[in-house]
């Protein structure tokens, strides 16, 4: 089965050529040249597998077409950054991108970053293995892949689970960012890479909403990684 | 500056100076005059007095012998007689004045040598010793000390603006309120003053955007080759030898257009937060050239001291990417670079020395021009320029140099910032 991919960036040549590259390696693709454009083909029911979103746009821009997305649909998106944009302050705005990529970029980087988005679907389990893990008042169960907080389910896009399903896994020792990006992003870390940093930072905002206790639950360990402590009380 | 060439010693001095001096001539004159008027008066009534006693005795038969004592010399000539009827034992002098005195009836003409006043200095040198002397002091000090102040209170104020200017590499600063709006010449002068800054970053404004602008633009052109050099490899295979080269130059143009943006942005005030922890963020910037596959072996000594600089830790994160790439790119695979950080004599110092071949000296005085790179550099020669353009903005210095045992060193020093 083919995948289906929608392309929104203005800048047509560009996604012409995108588009020609991505059906000669076998993609379905449909292109937007709006953030508005792209709201009419959702809205009339047009499912994809996969999204890439420029985020320079004129009217509405990338994050704002995400921010409107998302609650509803939870197709991965891959957003477009300009380089040397504030991708902190980018990712931390938004909630809810699977991965980005710098442009101008490598058609081949993108291609690579489209299939491990595609690959890390719901149904395709990380190596944590199968079970429900409990740590303090937080439970997982990896097979309905459900994430409970005392009770109160979180709720997680796929790469957060994982995040949090790895953590937990290795609760207790210090998982390095390589690793992590690795097994949840299914690609290397490189340099100036943060977007571990934001999966991570986004399962402690939701553990922290759901009960401020956890505030502390994954800790930052400087120059080497994560750790998910045991915690006590509650 | 030295004390005595402030403008506010300078004028207080030459006002305070002109004050006293104008007064004490003034006043010394006055008192000249009224002296020898009052001593003029004086003789007149006590030459008077003796002439009539001398006459008096002469009409009685009775011969004034001379005293000692009549310290005036006078002269008596009866009214229309050139003979004396009284003389002082010498000749009458030029200088002598004369008075006519009616006596029983004849008026007699009375010559006599005024007196010379020698105690006129002594009472004057008294009257600059007596309280009101001590009043024009003050009077003059107080009154020069405030002239003083009017004229280089505002010229102060713009010296403040001005260096906050400089400091600060903002052009949002303006000279403020009080200034500007005096009626004077020196509010003219701090009015125009800011319309020049106006002028000043405008011109600047509009070259950086242009500069920002055309660098953004020319991305998406760079977008559409590397998607038009995809679809060719796809054509032509991934080794092809072409598409790899335009996929290499590709990556430069991305990096020159990257560094031009960062240059551009350098000495712009930015939104990140302040700077705090330097030792994380120096195993933060090491971690990402490690992770670029450098084969260097970072040695890390830095000491965690909280300083406040003005540079904030996103412009500071930029700079040491930038000695650090530089050092990774211009030395042999597996040397170390030494990355030390401290805080001492209230600036924060940060070096990094590698253990490469250095640069030529001759060299080293262009390291922080734009695009001016060392010979057998492979790079675009505006990473140290953006350093140095960071570290002037916040009043630091960057000194680039070759260790006397070898390597090539860069020291930062950046002033701490008093949180008021």
């Amino acid at each position: 089965m083919t995948a289906h991919i929608l392309l929104v960036d203005d800048d047509l040549v560009l996604t012409d050529m995108l588009g020609e590259y991505l059906k000669n390696e076998h993609y379905e693709v449909t292109q937007a040249a709006s953030s508005e454009q792209a709201m009419a083909l959702f809205e009339r029911g047009e499912r994809f597998d996969l999204c890439v979103f420029d985020i320079m746009m004129p009217g509405l821009s990338g994050l704002e077409l995400l921010q409107q997305i998302r609650p509803q649909m939870t197709t991965p998106v891959i957003m477009l950054t300009g380089k040397g944009d504030d991708i902190d302050r980018i990712l931390g705005l938004e909630m809810g991108a699977d991965d980005y990529l710098a442009k101008p970029a490598n058609p081949r980087e993108l291609l690579a970053r489209i299939k491990a988005v595609l690959r890390r679907s719901p149904v395709n389990q990380v190596d944590a293995s199968e079970g429900v893990y409990q740590v303090g008042p937080i439970t997982l169960d990896t097979t309905t892949r459900l994430a409970c907080v005392s009770g109160h389910e979180l709720s997680l896009t796929s790469a957060e689970f994982n995040v949090l399903a790895l953590l937990m896994d290795k609760a207790g020792h210090v998982v390095t960012k390589a690793w992590l990006t690795e097994k949840v992003l299914h690609r290397k870390l490189t340099a100036y890479d943060r977007s571990i940093d934001v999966h991570v930072s986004r399962v402690r905002h939701k553990l922290t909403d759901l009960e401020p206790s956890l505030a502390q639950a994954i800790k930052t360990v400087r120059g080497e990684g994560y750790q998910m402590i045991q915690v006590s009380g509650v | 500056m030295r004390w005595y060439q402030h403008l506010f010693w300078r004028i207080f001095g030459a006002v305070w100076l002109v004050s006293s001096l104008g007064i004490v001539i003034s006043v010394s004159l006055f008192l000249a005059v009224v002296e020898s008027r009052n001593l003029t008066d004086r003789q007149e009534t006590r030459v008077s007095a003796m002439a009539e006693q001398i006459i008096h005795n002469h009409n009685m038969g009775i011969d004034t012998p001379l005293k000692r004592r009549h310290r005036t010399p006078i002269w008596i000539y009866p009214d229309g007689h050139n003979e004396p009827l009284y003389t002082a034992d010498r000749q009458v002098p030029d200088n002598a004045l004369e008075l006519t005195l009616t006596e029983s009836g004849s008026d007699y003409r009375v010559v006599y040598l005024p007196d010379r006043d020698v105690r006129l200095l002594d009472r004057l040198g008294g009257f600059w010793l007596s309280f009101q002397a001590i009043w024009v002091f003050f009077i003059s000090l107080f009154s020069s000390a405030l002239v003083t102040w009017i004229v280089v209170r505002p010229i102060r104020d713009l010296t403040v603006f001005i260096r906050r200017l400089h400091h600060q590499g903002s052009f949002s600063n303006r000279a403020d309120g009080r200034l500007v709006e005096r009626k004077d010449e020196l509010g003219e002068l701090a009015r125009e003053f800011n319309q020049m800054v106006d002028f000043a970053e405008q011109t600047l404004m509009t070259q950086r955007h242009l500069l920002q602008d055309v660098s953004h633009e020319l991305r998406a052109p760079l977008a559409r080759i590397q998607a038009a050099a995809g679809l060719a490899e796809q054509q032509w295979g991934e080794d092809d030898r072409s598409v790899k080269r335009i996929h290499t130059e590709c990556m430069n143009l991305d990096t020159l257009i990257t560094e031009i943006l960062n240059l551009a942005r350098a000495g712009q005030d930015d939104s990140s937060s302040p700077l705090s922890a330097v030792a994380d963020l120096l195993t933060t910037q090491i971690e990402n050239a490690t992770l670029l596959g450098t084969e260097h072996h970072f040695i890390l000594d830095a000491s965690s001291v909280p300083i406040q600089t003005q540079l904030h830790a996103e412009p500071f994160g930029r700079i040491v990417n930038n000695v650090l790439n530089n050092a990774v790119n211009h030395t042999p695979k597996g040397t170390e670079v030494r990355v030390s950080a401290s805080v001492f004599a209230d600036a924060l110092h940060l070096s990094v020395r590698d253990n490469g071949p250095g640069v030529p000296d001759m060299t080293l005085d262009r390291l922080g021009r734009p695009f001016s790179r060392g010979e057998a550099s492979s790079g675009f020669g505006l990473g140290l320029s953006i350093v140095k353009r960071e570290i002037d903005r916040v009043g630091g210095t960057v000194t680039f140099s070759n260790h006397d045992s070898g390597g090539f060193v860069v020291n930062i020093k950046m002033p701490r910032v008093n949180n008021q």
